[in-house]
């Protein structure tokens, strides 16, 4: 099975190269990884192109996504109940993103059900498991928790994103499968979205309005 | 004081963990401390003190630590959110569990440890690097307020 790591920062935006994360990430167990900061081959290591897109307005992401190049893994970071229920029903949209950051019902089971007919993934983030302590981080694996008990109902794809910025911030495959087990998940469920960014890429598209 | 017959004493299992990066100095205890505060904060008190961890040797970038037998998973997992030790951002990996500390310094012996700092040339600046394993280039930056660490391959000399 080959394990991808779904979101990586290389510089500029973290303090390590784009080929040294994917040194990092072949070490770590991972084939693939997805990069905001360019794409390509490095070590054996495939680098995918990530747009990560923060927009405010619906508009706003409906633009920055037809604005996305062709092969990249499109994410959306998600907002209030409408905004996200909405993200996940546009197409070439393949991630949720930020869902912990969101307000409280930012994921419902409606925006649940439509990302499993639509087979949009749920980012799990393991940089604020990692980097959070107390309150915080309860807060953060009761809302993956959450996240876990919806894809059982609805079967949506989830994948799992260190966010590193460096390549301390990078954890191995085992590792991720151990700070998932902190919420809940199994080590099947675990394997399956680690390698789901696969299938993301190779997902039969809809049509696109160019113009 | 008498020790206990081996019968009664517990179970125990030793982690070998990689500290990257592993030129930075880092002292036992400062990790120790970084170690125990991360258990205590993801499992809380009563299971770090079923856990039982500690720290039994320290070099250059690596680290033996010890915990009860069947806990080391959980000290795996606690490993896995250290971010600092004392005033340094480390990271620790963990690369074999085992019941006997000689079984992992016999592991360790093949490890390539960081070579002393080279003074290199990235673009027009001359800076302090370190270079380990067989592409890995961690170079020095020196800042107005402080040093920070750039993470490289050795490939990548001329765009810095």
């Amino acid at each position: 099975m080959a394990y991808a790591d779904a979101c990586v920062h290389p510089y500029p935006a973290g303090d390590t190269s784009l080929p040294r994360m994917a040194l990092e990430a072949r070490e770590l167990g991972f084939a693939t990884i997805v990069s905001t900061g360019g794409a390509g081959e490095f070590f054996g290591v495939r680098a995918v192109q990530g747009v990560v897109i923060g927009a405010r307005t619906f508009k706003d992401v409906v633009k920055a996504v037809r604005r996305a190049p062709e092969a990249a893994l499109v994410a959306v970071c998600a907002g209030d109940e409408s905004f996200t229920r909405s993200a996940v029903s546009l197409g070439g949209v393949h991630v949720l993103k930020g869902v912990h950051q969101g307000p409280k019902n930012a994921f419902d089971h409606v925006a649940a059900r439509t990302a499993g007919e639509r087979g949009v993934a749920v980012e799990i983030d393991l940089a604020p498991i990692v980097a959070l302590r107390g309150r915080d981080r309860q807060r953060v694996l009761a809302c993956y928790a959450d996240i876990l008990f919806l894809h059982r109902r609805y079967d949506f794809p989830l994948c799992i994103a260190s966010n590193a910025r460096s390549v301390l911030d990078q954890r191995s495959v085992r590792e991720a499968i151990g700070l998932c087990s902190l919420f809940g998940m199994d080590g099947d469920e675990a394997g399956a979205a680690l390698s789901s960014v696969e299938g993301l890429l190779n997902r039969p598209e809809t049509v696109r309005v160019v113009e | 004081m008498r020790p206990r017959p081996k019968a009664l004493r517990q179970k125990r299992r030793y982690l070998l963990v990689r500290v990257l990066p592993p030129w930075q100095e880092i002292e036992q205890k400062a990790l120790y401390l970084a170690v125990s505060g991360a258990v205590t904060s993801l499992f809380g008190d009563a299971h770090a003190a079923e856990i039982q961890p500690a720290v039994v040797f320290s070099d250059r970038g690596c680290a033996i630590l010890r915990c009860r037998r069947g806990l080391e998973g959980d000290l795996s997992v606690a490993c896995a959110t250290v971010t600092a030790a004392g005033d340094l951002r480390v990271a620790l990996r963990t690369v074999a569990v085992s019941g006997t500390i000689a079984a992992l310094k016999g592991r360790m012996d093949g490890w390539i440890h960081a070579l002393p700092p080279q003074e290199a040339l990235y673009g027009e600046k001359e800076v302090r690097s370190f270079r380990y394993g067989r592409h890995k280039v961690d170079v020095l930056q020196e800042g107005i307020k402080k040093q920070s660490i750039v993470f490289l391959t050795d490939c990548e000399r001329e765009e810095i």
